[in-house]
């Protein structure tokens, strides 16, 4: 499979239920399913945890709390368990963090069985790092991304996110699914689990 | 000022986006608050002292189980250094002065951020009824105007200004910005502000925004920025968290009230 026929883009049906298949036929795999749940749980730490590093750091070694104390404020940090992140929030946070742990899955998959182009492995780095960047607007974080338009001279650009930074979270999982995407079309022609790939 | 289309596009769509959630909150049956009277539900309404000098606590409000508390902070706190803390001389609070209580609550938040509306409603007024009321804890208000600062700048100019005459009036405000955020844009926080500042207190509207826009309390707003700058907050609200005293932690983000108390050890 060459790096050009895989960095295409996703612009059909097949294409997408292509990505599906591969997806679910990975999946099916035990030991992959676990995985691409550990990856999700660790992406989601990592979201919530560039967020409130120092809280995080009082819930596990504060002094004076108990247990339960500890666990409390931990589910603070996450979405739906505490109420730092709103619902739309909550809701990207989620929806990243399970394309973050499919992406690892079936780069996992794929380094294994074929080894891995750049390209295909980029796209999942860029996606994780633009997930992490929209974690941090979820919290009122459009800080956050003010300061890092600012180092290109743009960060008045954020006031006219009409989605108040969950932009980058959108784009994010636009990349993470190019990516899976790019990985799916790699695996095309070959079997999982005893199954073909192409539909 | 900010009248682009696309800011105004913004608002559009953060209007379409809370339309959608009270209806759903409606639904479930938890729409609580309403917001457009005159002074609706907001527990600092009445407030204004007549131009009285702000000087130490020398307000009252319902704190839900008794008189509460409100002034500014003195020159002098039983809270540890801490850049959160930094000039806090001047500063509106509510409860017990600051580090008299056992439970200290410092917030840096931006008047046209929603996690910070969600945390005035959700947190901060559970503050106001079950801990500053009985003295447990205060909570310290800090104006952080970062987000959408063409809207939220000349909010906190005109709270500095409010403070200046009326801590109460000032924390009545507060809530009106939060309260109704979505009414508030870079086109009409002045006029809107005179309008409410009539309505929900005792004070001269019109006096206290002709001050806000002649920049007389810039340097105030500045003061706050500095700080929660100094103290690292990169996003609002940013919440800083002190017992007996003695910084514990912060947090970024609508911290809920029972991780509040939690961490507060109350």
């Amino acid at each position: 499979m060459s790096v050009a026929r895989s960095l295409t883009l996703p612009t059909s049906t097949r294409d997408w239920r292509t990505l599906g298949r591969t997806l679910r036929l990975v999946l099916t795999i035990p030991r992959y399913a676990v995985g691409a749940l550990v990856g999700a749980g660790a992406a989601m730490t990592l979201f919530v945890l560039t967020q409130n590093l120092q809280f995080a750091r009082f819930a596990l070694t504060g002094s004076g709390l108990t247990l339960e104390d500890r666990l409390t404020l931990l589910g603070e940090l996450y979405p739906f368990v505490g109420t730092i992140y709103g619902p739309a929030f909550s809701v990207a946070l989620v929806v990243l963090a399970g394309l973050v742990g499919a992406n690892l899955t079936l780069t996992a998959y794929h380094v294994r069985e074929h080894g891995l182009s750049g390209g295909e492995s980029a796209g999942g780095l860029v996606g994780v790092t633009l997930a992490t960047l929209g974690s941090g607007c979820a919290a009122c974080g459009a800080a956050l991304l003010s300061g890092v338009l600012s180092l290109v001279g743009a960060a008045g650009l954020v006031t006219a996110l009409p989605l108040d930074g969950l932009e980058v979270a959108i784009v994010a999982g636009g990349v993470l699914l190019l990516s899976m995407h790019w990985i799916a079309q790699g695996l095309r022609g070959g079997r999982i689990n005893g199954c073909p790939v192409d539909i | 000022m900010d009248n682009s289309p696309i800011r105004r596009d913004r608002r559009a769509v953060l209007r379409g986006l809370a339309a959608g959630a009270v209806g759903l909150a409606g639904l479930a049956g938890c729409l609580e608050r309403g917001g457009d009277g005159e002074s609706g539900d907001n527990p600092f309404a009445g407030g204004g002292d007549g131009g009285q000098s702000s000087d130490g606590p020398d307000t009252t409000a319902d704190g839900g189980g008794g008189d509460l508390e409100i002034g500014v902070v003195g020159d002098d706190t039983a809270l540890a250094d801490h850049p959160s803390v930094r000039d806090l001389s001047g500063q509106p609070y509510f409860g017990p002065p600051p580090g008299e209580g056992a439970g200290t609550v410092v917030a840096f938040e931006d008047t046209s951020c929603s996690r910070c509306a969600a945390f005035e409603e959700g947190t901060v007024e559970r503050i106001r009824t079950e801990l500053a009321a009985s003295g447990d804890a205060t909570f310290v208000f800090r104006g952080f105007p970062i987000l959408y600062p063409s809207t939220s700048r000349p909010a906190c100019a005109v709270l500095e200004a409010t403070l200046d005459r009326s801590p109460r009036a000032h924390f009545a405000m507060v809530r009106e910005y939060f309260t109704n955020q979505n009414e508030y844009s870079a086109d009409d926080v002045y006029d809107r502000s005179e309008t409410r500042l009539n309505e929900l207190t005792d004070l001269d509207g019109a006096a206290v925004v002709a001050d806000a826009k002649e920049g007389a309390f810039d340097a105030a707003v500045e003061t706050d920025v500095a700080a929660g700058e100094a103290a690292g907050a990169s996003s609002t609200p940013a919440i800083y968290l002190f017992r007996d005293g003695e910084f514990r932690t912060m947090a970024s983000g609508s911290l809920s009230f029972e991780a509040v108390k939690t961490t507060l050890g109350l």
